[in-house]
């Protein structure tokens, strides 16, 4: 077991979020299940009322997961000095085996909690809120998802042995080591190639989205950014890293987030997760855009918008790391 | 313009307090018209308003308000047909006191997404209308309370509404400032919008203006002149 | 969706809450007092590991220094013989050792010179050295963590450093310094005596200082001032002897922060819930009114955001700024005693002020968001204030 304050303040945060997600949930339940819109009872309001409460929630819910990851990093990163053989976040988190499961559920609720935003703003576009049973059942199938979180995070911390030697970047990203078949199967060259050529397709497709849109194009898009999420992780391991630390030998995700490097990583991952996020959006509105005719226009203007905001996330994300590899190449 | 079909309203359904405040009423009126309720203490009068101006939904009927049910809208898309085409004059005022003139009759305007300068136009016509410029810096507390009134006015006026409705607007004022009041009345009239006001003031069912009087007790409509 | 509408939710709420100053003067101090609290310990702590490290690193019992021109310069080797003649010296190494300032990476290395009895010395103040590293000299070097990970080097790497003369000189890393020393070693590079002399210059027969080890503690200040007597044009330094390791910091930095933490946060997510739901009368009329004017809920809930924002952040902004004032400028006066008693540690000398980005985010965290969760409620149910109700006066 080791705690120090920020260990304490996340697991304190992550334990009130839940606690308060569990508490809108179950208002999410009651409207789902009484929910009336032909009745005025005192009931009806009441419920109507609540409605802001669960998604006021929520948003606080989100808010609260986005601060909890950037400490969790801080946190993982500033606990390196007391794990033997870590010299950074990734060292930490391999310091068990609850380290990475613990990051890749915080980033999946992430993702659930701003696609339930993003649905109850689409739903809160029409009058007869046509998704209200739908998007409190999906609030209620969060509630697991978010127990697994905090269960993960307290294991994780509870079972940090400073005595133990763990395995840091080099070897767990480096050609050969364990992540390496996962994220980075590829060489350099290859992977820069399915970068760049996957950050055009997504730029192509998301033009036709905005101009054309279409069902198959929704879903293609909204694929194809969560694919791009993951192929600008590998390649972040792979070369963009690199090219940050200007040492082509130094593969770690998380370094980037510090001080020496002028906390670069914050608007770049900021950016490569929000362009993912309205990227995701795109496609999980899609299948009510015809079920409910209430809901279509409010639909295609949000996709519009959303494919946008996700195109200039993913933009902003290469372009950073396009100036990074030429600073390096120039200079 | 405003039509209701045997609309009832409730208050504490269910228990043994319950009121019907109103009582299966069916009335229409039309765009242009001036309109005065008129009945007792506790007739229905200020729900029927609020009714009328999408401040409640009842209990029972349908409320078309501007070519829109309005009877089973949920409550952002009330407030927001209601901020569209509704202006309200309250019995009390209720300004705010501790802001100034400018700001009381700029509130309206805050969550409208307008750019300040059409704000700021929007309330200088306002001032203007109802002869309150130069007051605009003063502290709504430190009026008196025809110009509180006069600013309600212009605060119900600044969102351009084609219904106005106002609650006892001569309840606090003397005869020379209800005569006003009722002279600023027909002025909107005249510009073509729709007039309700509840009142039992003689000097308002009375007014000369007024197309038709209704007369209310304990929620039901009981003569039409 | 433009932005106007929240432009002016927002000055609104601004001028709405400077008029009801009373009430939020008081959750303003009380916020920023946490905020202080809180700020000061973290602060503190992390400074004192700090200047822990640094005092760690090579810490003798005395350090004597050559002063020339009332300045620190090199001191002739010879004179540990004198030194070692006083009673009560069990040993006295003459140290070379030097700062070295990266330019790439911005950072201050310490480097020290290291032969035969002074290596053995060393690894005997750092106990967390792993044992299987590799002998110095030659350019061989061992280096700390934050050095390997700003150049990106692991054991076998070969770095460049500029000599006094401008000349390059290559080491080969033999090995990094393992995590748990890492607060000692962090940028440090221990290397052979004649490596640090061929990088800084030094002639052969000077140092830069004489450490000096005492069998008895109590005799320190006495022999500092013999060493005086028999090498005039000499300063004998004395530092507190800091006896507690890394972990011990470790141990009651968490435990101090632990116990501040639960007492003050709740409290204060309580008073914050308190005064949230204590709506007076005026402020609920004033809600009704908005409402009434065409305010949608999500309107009231968009100010009352503002206004928690803006609380939050200024008395955030408030609390930092005071927290770092005190304990960089004022001598921590409020926490140091409080943790005096807690350990011998405590440092007597001043302690530089240092701001990370993470630590500050950590209280911003551990305050902002206990009021968050504790007015929510409170605010959602003033948002749903019904205007016929207000409007009646009821
Ligand atoms: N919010 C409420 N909750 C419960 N009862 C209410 C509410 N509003 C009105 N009532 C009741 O409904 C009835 C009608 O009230 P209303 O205010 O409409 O009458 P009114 O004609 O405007 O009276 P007055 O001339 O005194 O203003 C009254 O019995 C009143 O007590
Ligand atoms: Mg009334």
């Amino acid at each position: 077991m080791f705690m120090n304050s920020s260990i304490l303040a996340l697991v304190l945060g992550g334990i009130t979020t839940l606690l308060l997600l569990i508490y809108g949930a179950y208002f999410g339940l009651k409207i789902a299940l009484q929910w009336n819109p032909e009745s005025a009872t005192e009931e009806q309001l009441e419920l109507e009322k609540r409605t802001y409460l669960v998604s006021t929630i929520v948003n606080y819910v989100l808010l609260f997961e986005i601060l909890s990851l950037i400490l969790f990093i801080y946190t993982v990163d500033d606990i390196h000095e007391i794990i033997p053989g870590a010299m950074c976040a990734t060292g930490s988190l391999n310091a068990n085996r609850f380290g990475f499961p613990t990051l890749l559920v915080k980033l999946f609720t992430f993702f659930l909690y701003g696609s339930w935003i993003v649905l109850n703003h689409i739903d809160r576009k029409a009058e007869d809120t046509p998704l209200i049973k739908t998007k409190y059942l999906f609030l209620l199938g969060i509630i697991p998802f978010a127990v697994l979180e905090n269960t993960l995070m307290i294991a994780y911390f509870a079972k940090i042995d400073p005595e133990t030697l763990v395995s840091c970047c080099g070897v767990v990203f480096n050609p050969g080591g364990k992540v390496t078949s996962v994220l980075s199967p590829l060489p350099k060259g290859e992977m820069m190639g399915i970068f760049f050529g996957g950050f055009l397709f997504l730029l192509l497709l998301g033009l036709a989205m905005y101009w054309r849109g279409g069902r198959l194009i929704a879903y293609l898009f909204s694929a194809s950014s969560m694919a791009f999420l993951v192929i600008s992780i590998s390649s972040i391991i792979s070369f963009i890293s690199g090219y940050i630390y200007q040492m082509p030998t130094h593969p770690c995700p998380f370094d980037f987030l510090q001080r020496e490097y002028h906390y670069v990583g914050y608007p770049l991952y900021i950016a490569l997760f929000g362009g993912a996020l309205f990227g995701l959006a795109v496609g999980i509105v899609e299948p009510f855009e015809t079920r409910y005719r209430s809901l279509t226009k409010a639909i295609r203007d949000f996709q519009k918008k959303a494919v946008l905001l996700s195109m200039a996330g993913f933009s902003v994300f290469t372009s950073i790391s396009v100036w990074y590899i030429m600073r390096f190449i120039l200079l | 313009m405003i039509e209701l079909k045997d609309v009832t309203k409730v208050y504490y359904k269910g228990t043994p307090k319950e009121v019907k405040a109103v009582d299966g009423i069916s009335l229409e009126i039309a765009k242009g018209e001036m309109v005065v309720l008129k009945g007792p203490s506790g007739s229905g009068k200020t729900t029927l308003l609020t009714l009328i101006g999408c401040l409640s939904r009842p209990t029972r009927g349908r409320v078309l308000v501007a070519g829109k049910d309005t009877s089973r809208l949920q409550e952002p898309f009330l407030t927001f047909h209601r901020r569209m085409h509704v202006g309200f004059v309250f019995q009390q005022y209720h300004l705010i006191p501790d802001i100034s003139v400018y700001e009381n009759i700029l509130l309206p305007l805050y969550p409208l997404d307008m750019t300040s300068q059409e704000m700021e136009e929007r309330v200088e016509d306002a001032l203007r209308k109802l002869r309150i410029k130069g007051k605009e810096a003063y502290r709504a507390k430190d009026l008196s309370g025809g110009e509180q009134q006069r600013v309600a006015i212009a605060r119900a006026l600044v969102t351009d509404p084609e219904i106005i409705l106002a609650d006892e607007p001569t309840a606090n004022l003397d005869t020379h400032l209800s005569r006003d009041f009722l002279k600023i009345m027909d002025g909107l009239k005249e510009e073509g919008k729709t007039i309700v006001i509840a009142s039992h003031d003689p000097l308002v069912y009375e007014h000369k203006g007024v197309d038709r009087v209704i007369e209310m007790r304990d929620g039901r409509l009981v003569g039409c002149s | 969706m433009s932005k106007e509408r929240h432009k002016h939710i927002l000055s609104f709420s601004i001028t709405s809450l400077l008029r009801r100053k009373g009430k939020n003067l008081s959750i303003f101090l009380i916020y920023t007092l946490m905020v202080f609290l809180l700020g000061s310990v973290v602060f503190f702590v992390s400074a004192i590991k700090r200047e822990a490290a640094t005092t760690l690193k090579g810490a003798p019992d005395i350090v004597v220094q050559q002063i020339r021109a009332g300045r620190h310069d090199l001191i002739p080797t010879e004179y540990m013989e004198k030194v070692r003649t006083i009673r009560g010296v069990t040993k006295v190494i003459p140290r070379v050792w030097g700062y070295y300032f990266d330019g790439p990476t911005q950072s201050n290395y310490t480097i020290i010179g290291m032969d035969g009895e002074s290596y053995e010395a060393f690894r005997d103040r750092i106990p967390f050295l792993s044992p299987e590293e590799a002998p110095i000299g030659n350019g061989k070097v061992l280096i700390g963590k934050g050095i390997a990970r700003s150049r990106g080097l692991k054991r076998g790497g070969h770095f460049y450093l500029l000599r006094s003369d401008g000349g390059l000189k290559t080491f080969e890393v033999s090995g990094i310094f393992s995590g748990r020393s890492s607060l000692l070693t962090h940028d440090l590079i221990v290397m052979s005596e004649k490596d640090v002399r061929e990088l800084f210059l030094i002639p052969a027969r000077y140092s830069i200082d004489l450490a000096v080890y005492v069998r008895n503690k109590e005799e320190i200040e006495t022999i500092a001032r013999k060493i005086g007597e028999v090498l005039p044009g000499t300063r004998a330094v004395i530092k507190e002897q800091i006896t507690k390791s890394y972990e011990t910091v470790f141990g009651w930095r968490s435990g101090l922060v632990f116990t501040a933490l639960l007492g003050t946060v709740l409290a204060f997510a309580i008073l914050s819930w308190d005064k949230a739901t204590g709506l007076s009368a005026d402020e609920r009329k004033e809600i009704g009114i908005l409402k009434a004017l065409g305010w949608r809920i999500e309107d009231i809930l968009e100010m009352k955001f503002w206004e928690g924002l803006t609380i939050s952040l200024t008395a955030f902004l408030a609390g930092i700024i005071l927290a770092y004032i005190h304990i960089f400028f004022f001598g921590s006066y409020l926490v140091a005693p409080a943790i005096k008693g807690w350990s011998v540690l405590y440092p007597p000398f001043n302690l530089n002020p240092y701001m990370d980005a993470g630590e500050v985010f950590m209280v911003f965290f551990i305050t902002v968001v206990p009021y968050t969760v504790a007015t929510l409620i409170p605010v959602w149910r003033s948002s749903t204030i019904d205007p016929d109700e207000v409007i009646r006066g009821i």
